[in-house]
């Protein structure tokens, strides 16, 4: 029943705005997908075109090799949960979680025994009877989630469903969700703007910008080595270092960075995590602390050099703190990443 | 294009149930004396302007235009001055008659009118206020306040408190909190509670009736008059209609215009 | 900001206060004086006399049914268009800024103009006869007809705008979600009608047709103009009754005996669709 997905050469625009503009990405059956940008970028509007609310300009969607793009939406058995739950407030929790069985006229019996697996399935098995509002905004969502896979999708499309709880509790239900998912494998595809809640449940992330899929991959390389300054800035923070190759050598602005593998050719933008830039005190250092910020886990530097702001965290409790002003000299890993894709400055 | 179908079956709609009866109704405003207008002619035989001309030379006609008009300004701004406090304490103030008051508010909609005209009728004529424009005033008020209530209380809730708090830290005292922030926010539903105000008014007929007439004789009061006779003349009758109708229609597209959206209208009637 | 109690109830008196004096205060005298006890007309000590005379009399009895035939036939025939209406006109479709301003001009249309207008349309003689003759056809009589068509025709035209003005509101607050969340479920759009939008619409809904309901009760000038010689609505009679007949406690047993229908009618619905109200209730208060 599991289905994987195709969709090829998506697009849509709302009158002179271009919404989605030749989205193409594959999904395999089971697998967790989300889709990653910042608000406006056309990735909901993909997961609506998906699930039939918006009908795209081009293009076609596939489940399984059936085309589904020019079917009712009420044909294409995908699940949808939304950031506002869309829980029918008139209808309690047990019936919301029946309506889809009942649309596909299954016996009562079928339908208490579905209703009753699945709620349970959501640990909502005790609130059966009661109507949403009655309820707490996780719970809302975990029944928004049980009424969406109670009809065994072929796909489950999830939009920013965390978005509306607090910390706590969207962490929880994050890690439900994620288990629920790898057991029941449905293929999923989850809209996002928050980058920690993408790495932490896809297992490929698409990162999106305007419109358009700007990377694609899973959120280790993601992460690691981002091939566009866009994504290696969403995702969490980065240094971004203009540099030099010549003769083999590494040539910053403040000068060479001695013992480091040269990579690519000419100019060149590094991309060095704060946590991997290193620090120490010296007197003959080019650059010098700006800020220091305890953040709890980690300590935050923040460097002038030779006209860039860069930052470096250190983790533990002897994390050496330097105090603002003190000179400093900066450390870099072996495996030195640059971005691929950018053009250089 | 999309919705085209729709759209042309709409308008048709709208041209049957409205356009043509204004059209019979505007060629029986025309109808030649001497020609007349009978059966089976479906057009009249002569169109003349002369019922026109004839009810512009009747003074009590204009007399009933100019009434109309002041008595539903005056109910307009009296509903208006009534309600906005009412209003606001429902909108913003809570309290525990709450229910209660907003009930005994919506009352005067489910009272006939004409109830609520003979009732008031016979005390204003033990005050003396039977047979005066201020009495028509006064009673024709009785209907239009719980819509005017209703209508600046739905507006003034939707003001989010956090804005008037705001405002208030940053410096503003209530007056001007009133003056910046709550009145050109609640701006739509003074224009809706006014513009349904001024027209229910000059459309009221039953409580203007039984109080005012037949001293007070207002545009709907004198077409009761023409039509409720024992001889009826429809070319008057039309001409008083149109009377009647265009300055309405014409308040009632300027304020549609001002308001751009039903939200006002809706949410205060759209729950009891 | 704390707001004391006088304040509280100064904010309220001019509102409250007029109701209560120029709405409560007449009703109330309206009571007494159909009890007998009033200042209207004699004062002869309590008595059910009025109430007596009206239900025993077969005239005022078929007036009392007369006037709930013409108030819920012309309520039933606006919903039956105004719902549709309502539900298209969430669609988009050319023309529908204007469309959505036109379609509510009989709301602004006194009802006297409305029943001149059914006069000159649908009398015999009317123009519609006379059009349609020609091609061989010929109208029922629709005015001061048995059935009181002409009435329900000139009520229902006035309520439809008003009836589709706020189902159309409620219809238009449901969340676009909900919609797309049932669509996604395996409901088609039929069925996301009836067993989503229209439950959820129903407070609006009920008051539309309460409003409409309550209108036509009390309706003088439509029926006096366009209804049949007999029977007449009590509103009709209750008028002749004050200011024909002098008889006061008759016509304010009448007004009470009115205002009483239409509570009931008021409670007896609010009973009816008090469950789906409650479970909305969090949504629209």
């Amino acid at each position: 029943m599991v289905a994987n997905v195709q969709i090829i050469g998506l697009r849509k625009t709302f009158g002179p705005t271009v919404a989605v503009d030749d989205f193409s990405l594959t999904v395999a059956e089971g697998e967790f997908v989300a889709l990653l940008g910042p608000s406006g970028c056309g990735k909901t509007t993909v997961m609506r075109m998906i699930a039939g609310i918006t009908d795209p300009d081009q293009g076609q969607i596939t489940l399984s090799g059936q085309r589904i793009d020019a079917l009712m939406p009420e044909r294409r058995h995908v699940g949808l949960v939304f950031q506002s739950y869309a829980l029918f407030p008139h209808m309690s929790v047990a019936r919301n979680v029946a309506f889809g069985l009942k649309m596909r006229r299954q016996t009562a019996g079928q339908i208490a025994v579905k209703v009753a697996e699945t709620l349970a399935l959501v640990d909502m098995s005790s609130y059966a009877d009661r109507l949403p509002r009655e309820l707490s905004g996780g719970q809302q969502q975990r029944v928004a989630l049980a009424r969406a896979i109670a009809i065994e999708p072929r796909l489950l499309l999830l939009d920013e469903p965390l978005s509306n709880l607090d910390a706590k509790l969207r962490e929880q239900l994050r890690d439900d969700l994620k288990a629920l998912q790898r057991r029941l494998g449905i293929t999923t595809i989850h809209v996002t703007h928050d980058q920690s809640e993408a790495m932490a449940l896809a297992d490929r992330v698409v990162v999106m910008n305007a419109g358009a899929i700007v990377e694609v991959g899973t959120p280790r390389d993601l992460y690691q080595t981002p091939k566009t300054r866009f994504t290696a800035q969403f995702l969490g923070h980065t240094n971004i270092i203009p540099a030099r190759v010549q003769f083999g050598r590494m040539i910053t602005p403040w000068g060479e960075l001695l013992g480091a593998a040269p990579l690519g050719a000419g100019a060149v933008q590094l991309s060095v995590r704060p946590e991997d830039l290193g620090l120490a005190a010296c007197d003959q250092g080019a650059g010098h602390v700006t800020e220091v910020t305890f953040l709890g886990a980690e300590v935050e530097h923040r460097i002038a050099i030779a006209g860039l702001m860069l930052r470096s965290r250190s983790s533990g409790r002897d994390a050496p703190v330097h105090p603002v002003g003190t000179k400093v000299v900066l450390s870099f890993p072996a495996d030195l990443h640059h971005l691929s894709q950018e053009p250089a400055l | 294009m999309k919705g085209r179908w729709l759209s042309i079956g709409l308008y048709s709609a709208l041209a049957l149930t409205l356009l043509a009866p204004m059209v019979v109704a505007a060629l029986w405003s025309l109808v030649d004396p001497k020609g007349g207008w009978f059966a089976p002619d479906i057009v009249p035989r002569a169109i003349s302007l002369h019922h026109w001309q004839a009810i512009g030379l009747d003074r009590s006609l204009l007399n009933s235009i100019g009434l109309s008009v002041v008595i539903s300004l005056a109910v307009t701004a009296l509903s208006g001055l009534l309600a906005l406090p009412t209003a606001y304490a429902l909108a913003k103030i809570p309290f525990r008659a709450k229910r209660a008051i907003e009930m005994f508010i919506l009352a005067p909609l489910i009272v006939p009118g004409l109830i609520v005209g003979i009732g008031i009728g016979y005390l204003f004529f033990r005050v003396g206020l039977a047979y005066s424009v201020p009495g028509v005033i006064l009673a024709q008020t009785i209907g239009t306040l719980p819509f005017m209530i209703r209508i600046l209380s739905a507006t003034l809730e939707a003001i989010p408190a956090d804005l008037i708090f705001a405002a208030r830290s940053l410096g503003a005292t209530p007056f001007k909190v009133g003056l910046h922030i709550v009145a050109p926010l609640a701006w739509p539903g003074f224009i809706a509670g006014g513009m349904l105000t001024f027209v229910s008014s000059f459309e009221e007929f039953e409580k203007t009736f039984i109080v005012g007439a037949p001293q007070v004789e207002t545009l709907t009061v004198k077409l009761w008059a023409v039509l409720g006779g024992k001889v009826m003349i429809f070319p008057n009758a039309a001409v008083v209609t149109f009377i009647v109708l265009v300055p309405t229609v014409l308040i009632f597209f300027l304020a549609e215009r001002a308001m751009r959206n039903d939200g006002a209208l809706a949410a205060g009637m759209g729950k009891l | 900001m704390t707001i004391t109690r006088t304040t509280l109830w100064l904010l309220l008196l001019p509102g409250v206060g007029y109701l209560v004096l120029f709405f409560g205060l007449p009703l109330v005298l309206a009571l007494l004086t159909s009890l007998g006890m009033g200042t209207i007309g004699t004062n002869e000590g309590f008595t059910l006399r009025h109430y007596a005379d009206l239900f025993s009399d077969s005239v005022y009895r078929d007036g009392i049914r007369y006037s709930l035939y013409i108030s819920v036939a012309p309520t039933l025939a606006s919903l039956a268009v105004a719902l549709p209406l309502a539900v298209v006109l969430q669609a988009t479709f050319p023309g529908k800024k204007l469309f959505l301003t036109l379609y509510k001009v009989p709301l602004v249309v006194p009802g006297i103009v409305a029943a001149f207008i059914v006069m000159i349309l649908f009398d015999r003689g009317g123009e519609m006869s006379r059009i349609l003759k020609p091609v061989g056809l010929s109208l029922p009589k629709l005015v001061r007809d048995d059935w009181s068509l002409g009435v329900i025709i000139a009520l229902a035209w006035k309520s439809i705008p008003f009836m589709t003005l706020i189902i159309g509101g409620a219809l238009a607050s449901i969340p676009a979600d909900l919609a797309a969340a049932a669509r996604s479920l395996g409901a088609n759009r039929r069925v996301v009608f009836w067993q989503i939008e229209l439950p959820m619409a129903l407070p609006g809904i009920t008051a539309a047709v309460l409003l409409v309901f309550v209108g036509s009760t009390g309706a003088f000038a439509v029926p006096s103009l366009l209804g049949p010689i007999y029977p007449k609505p009590l509103s009709v009679w209750m008028y002749e009754a004050a200011y024909q007949q002098n008889d006061w406690g008759l016509a304010t047993a009448m007004g009470i005996v009115m205002s009483a229908i239409a509570c009931a009618v008021l409670l007896i619905y609010y009973r009816l669709t008090h469950g789906l109200n409650r479970a909305i209730g969090g949504e629209t208060r």
